[in-house]
């Protein structure tokens, strides 16, 4: 084979790999998994969104966008309540609307704005799993992720003139996606790597001796016992380090998706942090291909029709 | 390079060189700022406690020094799905950072006192600091609705868990930081959800 040939081959298979829409299950269960943990943060905070977020709260108008936190510009910084209000709702609604899977490639806009709006218009409410929904909103927009469980998915999708650029939008938004992911992996172990408590598997008998984090069950073990605490520090950077090298394989995913799972759940019973652990989970959905779903389920979860 | 970059932004401090540093955080920044230190290099081995209080328009009288983060913390335990999750959120990073900036980045008593005399200027006051003066003004005005009160303030109280960083045999003193105090607000919206 001469070197063109060979160039030629390789296109070809970018070609093939790219120009069809790859892991559409996968991405439309982080759909869920978005649209679910927006909406809940928005209805959860119902009661509290004028103190969070309004024209009066903790981050008041008048000091918005000039404080060291600052992100960005935000649809909810804005001097009347009555229109905070608006906003807060239609925020809402656009991101049920987004979670149902109504009119998807539509709604992904005003969902992408909204939530970034509210990220943005009080940094200080961003934590580790906010702050990864932040920083991936735009591979979001040009997903496609209304392919199942969604409303958009029952009627027939009309024939598109431009599947073959939607489908190359699409896969470079999940490459992004899983790169994204692998960052953050990478970089939380790196930055474990400098710390002494995480080098002497310490720093989980910390975490768990605070108030702040006391587990619900086997308190007392988990914050005295040096073993138990090393071997849960250890794992967890094994799990990060392994992470952005695993998600390339077939069989890797397996055990990528596995370690992730048990960090995750474990940060979710332990230590509290729900809201962080079910969204990092949701992530977790684009690692798997349809097929390995449907080897998972062992039923056949039904193609988008296609006219 | 897009990756690349942002790879860059989020090494730790001392392996990237500074201007190097300097370019891939100002690409990523804001739409793609992050930072994924989670409980690392350390964790934070102490339990934070704020207290508030208020001054009555008198202009003697104080209030008692209340904690409103330990009841937010217990009942968020609770109940995760409640109301004041994000309020908890909230409160923990707005109390963690002065705690973190004051008593951890500066080490020599001339630093502390310089950044202390900043944070009284209106003008150069961290977000975290509005947000806990503004928590302190809706948390006192729903403790105290028929005092007249004209002024609040904010103490920060984190207390260390026994470990690596205190020698065997030393007394456990909790750290604290008392903030500046602020006008009160009554504008600010409740923060129990009731």
């Amino acid at each position: 084979m001469t070197p063109l040939e060979r160039v030629h081959g390789a296109l070809r298979r970018l070609e093939a790999g790219f120009g069809t829409k790859r892991r559409l299950i996968g991405c439309s269960l982080l759909r869920l998994g978005l649209g679910g943990t927006v909406t809940y943060l928005l209805l959860s905070s119902w009661q509290v969104r004028h103190y969070l977020w309004g024209p009066a709260g903790v981050m008041p108008i008048d000091a918005f966008g000039k404080t060291d936190a600052h992100l960005g510009p935000s649809i909810f910084a804005v001097h009347s309540e009555a229109l905070f209000e608006v906003m807060y709702v239609t925020g809402l609604l656009v991101s049920v609307a987004f979670l149902a899977g109504w009119r998807t490639r539509l709604i992904a806009f005003p969902f992408v704005l909204f939530t970034w709006s509210l990220f943005s218009r009080n940094p200080l409410m961003i934590n580790g799993a906010n702050m990864l929904v932040a920083v991936t909103l735009l591979y979001v927009l040009f997903l496609d992720s209304s392919a199942h469980f969604s409303v958009d998915a029952r009627r027939p999708r009309p024939p598109g003139r431009f599947e073959t650029v939607s489908a190359w939008l699409h896969n470079t938004s999940l490459l992004c996606l899983l790169v994204q992911l692998c960052i953050a992996y990478g970089a939380s172990f790196l930055s474990k790597t400098v710390g002494p408590s995480w080098r002497d598997g310490s720093a989980l008998a910390t975490i768990f001796s605070l108030v702040e984090y006391r587990p619900p069950i086997l308190a007392g073990l988990l914050s005295t016992s040096h073993f138990i605490s090393a071997a849960i520090a250890y794992f967890t950077m094994a799990v990060e380090v392994s992470y952005p090298f695993l998600v390339w394989s077939r069989r890797g995913r397996w055990v990528a998706l596995a370690g992730a799972l048990l960090l995750h759940s474990g940060t979710i019973v332990f230590m509290g942090l729900v809201f962080f652990g079910i969204t990092m989970i949701a992530y977790q959905a684009i690692l798997l291909s349809d097929d390995q779903y449907r080897l998972l389920v062992k039923r056949r979860i039904p193609s988008p029709a296609v006219p | 390079v897009h990756f690349g970059l942002i790879t860059l932004s989020v090494l730790p401090e001392q392996a990237v060189p500074g201007p190097v540093e300097k370019v891939s955080s100002d690409y990523a920044d804001p739409l793609f700022r992050q930072e994924w230190s989670l409980f690392a290099p350390d964790p934070i081995d102490g339990d934070v406690q704020i207290f508030v209080r208020a001054r009555a328009s008198d202009g003697a009288t104080w209030t008692e020094w209340t904690d409103i983060y330990g009841p937010i913390r217990d009942e968020v335990r609770g109940r995760p799905f409640s109301s004041q999750a994000f309020v908890r959120v909230n409160l923990l990073r707005s109390a963690l950072a002065p705690i973190k900036v004051m008593f951890f980045d500066n080490d020599t008593l001339r630093e502390r006192q310089e950044l202390f005399l900043k944070w009284q200027q209106p003008g150069s006051r961290p977000a975290e600091l509005t947000s806990l003066d503004r928590t302190a003004s809706a948390a006192m005005a729903e403790r105290f609705p028929d005092l007249d009160l004209e002024a609040v303030q904010t103490r920060l109280v984190l207390t260390l868990v026994p470990g690596d960083r205190q020698r065997p045999g030393q007394r456990q003193v909790p750290l604290r930081l008392t903030l500046p105090e602020a006008k009160f607000d009554p504008s600010v919206p409740p923060l129990s959800g009731k």
